[in-house]
């Protein structure tokens, strides 16, 4: 399944300038439908409740490391509840630690994406997700 | 710190800026020579902090160290570069870019760890943190020096400084 620039997007992450950055490289592919939540129990909560409105998000950005429920935890939430075991789910995170990376391909994470990064990584990140 | 560790210590940090800047501020850095730092006022209007703690192993022995990344921005550089890493048009700072200059320490602190590992250094991060202000003062872990280094690009000078100290 290719890219949908058309697909509802949530990015998560606790700085706001990061949000921004991700959500307007997104917005340079095309995306329009973009949400954002600053950390990862917001954002567990917006996924329940737009998938019960009939308006599910259709992939997810995040960032690895936030206060309250980290880009980890948020990600084995999601692959723990049936409904949403094959949502996209783009890790973004300023550690390349190789630990970091297994951990995460175990919890279910559909790609990885390690800070800085070019809007030319984010979107070959992407197209690896939706080839 | 010898001139020698320091030199080690300090490479993976400025590697880590000139690819921060390359990629998300489009721009490319040229590091001055890194020369002590007298006082603590800052050399720009804008600071943005990370501390850092954690242990090196050095000739088969484990030290405890402490350290702070800090980088300090004239206001218009930096409203200059946030308005290129967020792809927005700035003209003056507000609450919209009050993050940017942390969120920068954030990812170069994060790479910088991961090029000191192979060195023996186990590093936690602290949360970063911004002062603004003219003539702010850095607070800085006691008993550290601070080695300062100008860093330049096409928006303007600024300051990347970095202190470590290891005790026993």
């Amino acid at each position: 399944m290719a890219f949908n620039p058309k697909q509802k997007i949530l990015v998560v992450d606790d700085m706001s300038t990061m949000r921004k950055i991700i959500k307007n490289m997104l917005s340079k592919m095309g995306c329009k439908d973009l949400h954002e939540a600053d950390d990862g129990a917001p954002a567990w909560k917006m996924i329940q409740e737009a998938h019960e409105a009939g308006i599910p998000y259709e992939f997810i950005v995040s960032d690895w490391n936030m206060p309250q429920l980290t880009g980890l935890d948020l990600l084995k939430n999601i692959r723990s509840d049936e409904r949403f075991k094959t949502l996209p789910f783009l890790m973004v995170t300023a550690e390349a630690e190789q630990a970091n990376v297994v951990i995460a391909v175990k919890a279910g994470v559909s790609n990885f994406i390690v800070k800085p990064f070019s809007i030319v990584t984010m979107k070959e990140k992407i197209d690896k997700i939706f080839p | 710190m010898s001139d020698k560790n320091f030199v080690s210590f300090s490479k993976p940090f400025i590697d880590a800026l000139k690819d921060t800047f390359e990629m998300m501020v489009q721009t490319t850095l040229k590091a001055h020579s890194p020369k002590i730092k007298e006082g603590s006022v800052a050399k720009g209007d804008i600071t943005a902090m990370i501390g850092m703690n954690g242990t090196v192993e050095k000739e088969g022995k484990e030290k405890e160290f402490k350290g702070l990344l800090a980088i300090s921005w004239p206001e218009e550089l930096y409203v200059k570069l946030a308005s290129r890493m967020l792809f927005e048009e700035y003209t003056e700072y507000c609450d919209d870019i009050s993050d940017s200059g942390a969120e920068i320490c954030n990812i170069i602190m994060g790479n910088a760890k991961n090029g000191l590992s192979p060195l023996g250094y186990k590093i936690e991060m602290a949360s970063p943190s911004t002062i603004r202000g003219k003539q702010h003062e850095i607070r800085y872990p006691p008993k550290t020096t601070v080695i300062e280094i100008i860093i330049s690009c096409d928006l303007g000078d600024f300051t990347l400084e970095l202190c470590y100290q290891e005790h026993a």
